[in-house]
């Protein structure tokens, strides 16, 4: 089980005030706050820990295809966040994921795997404005009739089950490595 | 207060919110606020936040889990305002 989720810094700036009254508090429990307030990037912070709870609410949402909204029972825990990665823990009730960021100006990138299966993760990041013209050798996206996202590489005729996320100017496909 | 009341209202606050126009014209009580509506996640604690205000209401964690369509946002006006 892999998730991920990708968040363009630009449109989320356009999209979403984080300082609004009661933003925080409806997502973030009190440890998180003091992730928030003790960084000294707490918007970064802001949009690093919700990208985790997205990640770790797509395995879960992949093993019961349950939806629902509760940002605050994903739970982040030992975020280590350096210039441009980040790792992190998060709970959900008694699963336990681990989640691994890349860190850009213009996005952040999170991917989530259960902590006691450990996966080897492969991630493209596109820009869809600029990905507009089909190359020969560029994966191909498509769906199977449950709605589930494969990969189909040409080059090497491999097709793996993936984790897809959009945002503003990007997408993201991740796959385990086998 | 009316059911078609309250869709007003929530007409107007899902509007800046929403990615895809065409859906406000359609909207009914099955409408999902992330699939068919194409609402941002993040934006649903706007739209939490904006029903609050408007409808003078604290909506908890537990209602906000089950608030992903229309109707379900309705239901929880109707019964907090009870």
């Amino acid at each position: 089980m892999i998730g991920n989720d990708i968040i363009d810094l630009e449109a989320s700036r356009k999209e979403s005030n984080w300082q609004r009254d009661g933003w925080v508090q409806k997502i973030f429990a009190g440890d998180e706050q003091k992730y928030i307030y003790l960084s000294v990037e707490p918007e970064l912070m802001v949009w690093l820990m919700w990208s985790m709870k997205e990640a770790a609410y797509k395995i879960r949402n992949r093993m019961t295809r349950q939806t629902f909204y509760a940002p605050q029972k994903f739970v982040c825990s030992n975020i280590l966040l350096e210039q441009s990665e980040a790792s992190g823990k998060v709970t959900f009730g008694n699963i336990r994921m681990i989640t691994n960021s890349s860190i850009s100006k213009d996005y952040i990138h999170t991917t989530a795997i259960m902590e006691d299966n450990p996966r080897t993760i492969n991630a493209y990041i596109g820009d869809t404005a600029k990905n507009k013209t089909p190359a020969s050798g560029r994966p191909v996206l498509f769906k199977d009739k449950e709605g589930l996202p494969y990969l189909f590489e040409p080059l090497s005729g491999k097709i793996s089950a993936v984790s897809v996320s959009h945002h503003g100017r990007f997408e993201a496909i991740v796959f385990a490595e086998k | 207060m009316e059911q078609q009341e309250i869709i007003t209202k929530m007409k107007m606050i899902l509007a800046p919110y929403i990615k895809n126009p065409d859906a406000l014209a359609h909207l009914d009580r099955s409408s999902d606020f992330i699939r068919d509506l194409k609402i941002n996640s993040a934006n649903l604690v706007d739209i939490v936040l904006d029903v609050e205000d408007t409808f003078d209401i604290e909506i908890d964690n537990e209602a906000m889990e089950h608030m992903l369509t229309v109707g379900a946002a309705i239901d929880i006006i109707k019964n907090k305002q009870a």
